[in-house]
Order: C-alpha cells, then structure tokens, then sequence
C-alpha cells in the first residue's frame, strides 16, 4: 500500500516553508503605502487564487489522460486535484470578502471576478457531487473525466473576468503586459508565498492520491490492471 | 490599527483551512488502512484456503467426477 502514516520530509519542509512566508508577510514587509496592514491578505489571497488554477489544470490534464488512456491513476490525480482546487477556492472566496469588507466595506458583491468565483466552487463541488453518487468504479473515472474537461473552461473566464467586465475588484497586478504594478519587495513576499503554498500543494496532491490508490486497492470489485 | 482583526482572521482562515484539509486526508487514510487490514485478516482466515492436510487429492477428485 502507497499510503504513509507519517508525516514526510517533503511534507516538513513544506510545513515550514509555509510557516516561514507567513511570519514574513505579517511581521517583516512593510505595509502598502496605499491600502496599510490589510493588504497582507494579498500574501494568502493570490496564491490561494493561483493554486486554484492549477489544481483544477491538474484536473483537466487527467481528465484527458484518463480518457486516452483509460488508466485509474490518471482518476485517481483528477480527484486529488479537484478536492484540493475546491478547498483553496473556498479559502480565496472567504479570504477575498474579509479584503473586500476592509477596503470596500462590505463582504460581498456581484462583482464579475467574486460571481464567477462563486460559480467555480460550485461547479467543482458539483464534480465531487457527481462523483460520489456513482457506485460503479469505472463509470464514475469516465463520467468525471468529461466533468472535469467541461468545467476547466470556468477558470479562464474567471481569471480574464477583470479584464473583460467592469467591477469592483483590481485588474492584475503581476501577470499583465510590462512590469508589475507592485513594488519589488512586496512582490518577492508574494513569490515566496507562491513557492511555499505550491509545496503544499504538491504534497497535499501526493497524499491524497495516495489515498485514492489505497481505497482502490482495498477495493475488491476491481479487476487487475488498475 | 483597525484592519489588524481583518489580517489576523484571514491568515488563521488560511492556516485553519488547510489543517483541517490535511487532518481530513488522515482521518481518510486511517479508515482506509483499518479497511486493508481486515480484508488480509479476512484472506488469512478464508475457509477457501485450506491445509495440505485437509485438501482433496487429486484421486478424491476423480472418485467424486465417477460418482
């Protein structure tokens, strides 16, 4: 069996790398000139944001794969990402209304970049939702494969939402045509912040794949070649 | 400095979520690991699998396909 109990090195390491760029972001950066202390939240919103987006890249990869392929273990990342996607999702929204209440002074708004946000978590819980309602092993893989390629297109919409429709929330900041607009160093918190959420991304992905293949293994209705 | 309950809720939002993301994934695994362990218990104590003792040759065989 693939699962390990105990805690890994890597897991450690991403552990503290996280623990690290937490403590530099609060304490250490000095605030924004404009916004003060509350845009620290920028150092857990984005990269919250952007893993996100790559979970649910990790999704679709498989889910293609799997399709191509037909081989469990491309299922098994697909569920492993879109479960981890789903959690950061989940904290950008909560993350980003506590911003939102501070600098616009109120939790919510149907701003286009907050709806479409909103409508990704509850696509990729309704992927969790499809999945868990369908007993067979093989169709399940199947069906969430088409799932997971179908819901892929919210994330592009999602991300070009600022740019696309006028609203409430920034334009980007980092990834749009010449230099960022943020100053260098509030920019390299925001990297090391990045780096340190991505190994805990890798991580959480390995051990929940991981988990996937011991429940597959434990699951006797397979057949061999899985 | 007023936005520091806004900072501060953010980052234990953070920290909290992704404990108990990583807590979830073990209590999973746990289940699982119990899980694989019964069923090798359940292989081990399988009556299909029986001794050389009591396990028919291959003469029984042929008397019972006769019979």
């Amino acid at each position: 069996m693939p699962m390990k109990a105990r805690v890994s090195t890597f897991g450690l390491l991403a552990g503290t790398a996280l623990a690290i760029t937490t403590i530099v972001g609060l304490f250490v950066v000095p605030a924004d000139a404009a916004q003060g202390d509350v845009q620290r939240i920028m150092y857990v919103h984005v990269p919250s944001a952007w893993l996100a987006y790559l979970a649910f890249l990790v999704t679709f990869v498989s889910s293609v794969l799997y399709l191509w392929r037909r081989e469990l273990r491309f299922d098994r990342l697909a569920i492993a990402a879109a479960e981890i996607g789903l959690v950061l999702t989940g904290i950008t929204i909560v993350t980003g209304a506590i911003w939102g209440k501070a600098t616009w002074g109120k939790w919510w708004d149907w701003d286009p970049r907050l709806t479409t946000t909103a409508i990704l978590f509850v696509v990729y819980a309704g992927y969790l939702l499809v999945r868990q309602s369908l007993g067979d092993r093989y169709r399940r893989a199947r069906l969430a494969a088409v799932y997971g390629i179908v819901a892929f297109v919210n994330v592009p919409i999602v991300h070009f939402s600022v740019l696309w429709w006028r609203g409430l929330h920034q334009a980007p900041t980092v990834i749009r045509p010449g230099d960022p607009s943020i100053d260098h160093t509030l920019l390299f918190e925001l990297l090391a912040s990045l780096l340190s959420f991505t190994l805990v991304f890798i991580w959480a992905l390995r051990r929940r794949t991981a988990l996937e293949a011991g429940r597959d293994a434990a699951d006797l209705t397979l057949g061999p070649g899985t | 400095m007023t936005e520091l309950p806004f900072v501060a809720a953010s980052y234990l939002i953070v920290i909290g979520g992704l404990a108990a993301y990583i807590t979830s994934i073990a209590r999973r695994e746990a289940v699982v690991r119990r899980t694989a362990q019964a069923i090798g218990r359940e292989r081990h104590h399988d009556p299909g699998v029986v001794s050389r003792d009591n396990a028919a040759t291959d003469d029984d065989e042929a008397a019972e396909a006769d019979r």
